[in-house]
């Protein structure tokens, strides 16, 4: 609540004092120019290097925190999620991460670690199911002719990506479901980096959740 | 004595933001963000973020709502909002109203960019729009319309002095540089120095390569991560670079030097951690285009007088 007021009136003050400027120039006579630009700096370089310095994100004023942890070589801390596709076989199926669109993946996996468990089963279920539905919607458009497309159809493989890369898996048709999809698993994947090096399947996976639940 | 610091540290101040500078350089920023922007924009789905059922929706906070204004269920309002954002920044790339369309981009992608990661946190850094939101507010208010527009004002140049081509460049600069500082910085206010030991790139190195859901370059991470040396100068020289990037803001040999740099530390990222940074094409607001420019005309020169001596008239 405060970062977000303290943000909105950081905002506000970058874009007022740029009005400032704007205003300078507009009424020459009535508004010094030079020193309104110099008020708009100042504004700028205090919010910028206030969220900076303080580590608080101000965005669109940021704190630029980026990969600032010690990782442990070991990754149990922190297991990586792995959300799967279920055939009424059983089977289980990798997701294409361009069937979560609208969502991007670390968007998802973020999503599903702080807020999806916070829910109530049924809303957990109305989530899941919605997710099993894109699964299945991009599962048919991966196995058409034109194939999954990514983000922006036109641009192609030149849509920007999203910061972290990920593989188009259902881009091989040996990958891709040849039959709907009746069910979602989490698995919380988690490795030693050191044993993983030279065993590239030694990862422990334990069921988070699964849709429809047991 | 006081007196003469504050007036040095004034000139000094003036120097840095209203030294003489090129129309060129501003319409330059103003096109490259605007094109950086609408990538970003056009590869996104906003408005889709707006539709999701309400339980993506449930945690976010009433002030982060408000702060953005960006609600649940109204992916239409949305769909047509980054439509006239998109249709701003192809404005501002041909130079048609160039400051309005700049404080209109900037405000709808305020709006609209944290859509992307709204449903778990109110910080969409790191994903491409952020740097562009300060930039073309900061272009709004500058006369980045003097150069390199489609529709020319016709009433007078915006700009009072070749001074006013500057501060709004530098200012972009600074923001971008920011990016580099407060993530060094922030490495060691969260890591200490222990951030750049060679165990901790190792590891870095080996989580990124082995993370099947972003597994697509696997082997420089790995083939860094056998050589403890490596990592340890990869540590210790992204610390230095980040924290030292800042020279670029004065010094032109520097700026020569380290810009390139920069995007060349960018590629060794992806391709060793499969992290992308959009902002790297941003980095050509660092350029000297009216050298880029009277480098095109000489080549361009050199062309023809090559292809006038070479031509049919002249070989017969």
């Amino acid at each position: 609540m405060k970062t977000n007021i303290a943000s909105a009136l950081g905002f506000a003050a970058f874009v007022g004092s740029g009005l400032l400027v704007e205003a300078g120039r507009r009424f020459p006579g009535r508004w010094d120019r030079r020193r309104s630009i110099h008020v708009f700096l100042f504004v700028a370089l205090f919010v910028s290097f206030g969220a900076g310095l303080s580590q608080h994100d101000m965005w669109p004023f940021s704190s630029w925190k980026m990969m600032t942890g010690l990782t442990p070589p070991a990754t149990r801390a922190l297991p990586t999620l792995s959300i799967v596709g279920v055939d009424a076989g059983g089977n289980e199926y990798q997701i294409d991460y361009r069937a979560w669109k609208p969502l991007s993946p670390e968007e998802l996996d973020s999503w599903l670690r702080n807020n999806f468990y916070e829910l109530d089963p049924a809303a957990r279920a109305r989530a899941a199911s919605f997710l099993l539905q894109l699964s299945n919607g991009a599962r048919e458009q991966a196995l058409s002719t034109a194939g999954l497309p990514f983000p922006n159809r036109w641009l192609g493989h030149l849509t920007a990506p999203t910061h972290l890369l990920h593989p188009a898996v259902w881009s091989r048709a040996e990958n891709t479901p040849h039959t709907p999809l009746v069910g979602l698993r989490i698995y919380e994947e988690s490795w030693d980096l050191e044993a993983r090096r030279h065993a590239p399947v030694r990862v422990t996976r334990v069921l988070a959740d699964e849709y429809p639940s047991r | 004595m006081k007196l003469l610091s504050a007036s040095s540290l004034a000139l000094s101040w003036n120097r840095f933001w209203f030294a003489p500078g090129s129309p060129r350089n501003l319409a330059a920023a103003r096109i490259v963000f605007a094109v950086t922007s609408l990538w970003v924009l056009v590869s996104r789905d906003f408005a889709g973020i707006s539709g999701l059922p309400a339980e993506f929706w449930s945690g976010v906070p009433a002030s982060a709502r408000w702060r953005f204004l960006d609600f649940a269920g109204h992916p239409f309002l949305e769909r047509a909002l980054e439509q006239g954002a998109a249709l701003a920044l192809v404005c501002v790339i041909l130079g048609v109203l160039p400051r309005l369309s700049c404080f209109l981009a900037g405000m709808l992608l305020y709006h609209l960019a944290p859509l992307e990661s709204i449903i778990w946190t109110n910080s969409p850094y790191a994903r491409g729009l952020t740097i562009s939101v300060l930039a073309l507010l900061t272009l709004a208010f500058s006369p980045c319309g003097d150069c390199w527009t489609l529709m020319p004002s016709k009433i007078r140049k915006q700009a009072d002095s070749a001074g006013d081509y500057t501060w709004p460049v530098q200012l972009i600069q600074v923001f971008i540089v920011q990016i580099y500082f407060f993530s060094g910085y922030s490495k060691v206010f969260y890591s200490g120095w222990r951030w750049a030991s060679p165990s901790n790139m190792r590891n870095w190195m080996l989580y990124f390569s082995q993370a099947d859901q972003t597994k697509v370059f696997h082997s420089l991470g790995a083939w860094i991560a056998a050589r403890p040396v490596i990592c340890g100068i990869i540590g210790v020289g992204t610390l230095v670079f980040e924290l030292g990037l800042f020279v670029v803001l004065f010094s032109k040999t520097a700026r020569r030097l380290l810009v390139p740099l920069v995007a060349v530390f960018h590629l060794g990222i992806l391709f060793s951690m499969n992290l992308v940074f959009l902002n790297v094409p941003q980095l050509l607001v660092f350029a000297d285009w009216d050298s880029v420019q009277s480098w095109i005309r000489t080549r361009s020169k050199s062309v023809e007088t090559h292809l006038e001596l070479t031509g049919p008239r002249n070989q017969a």
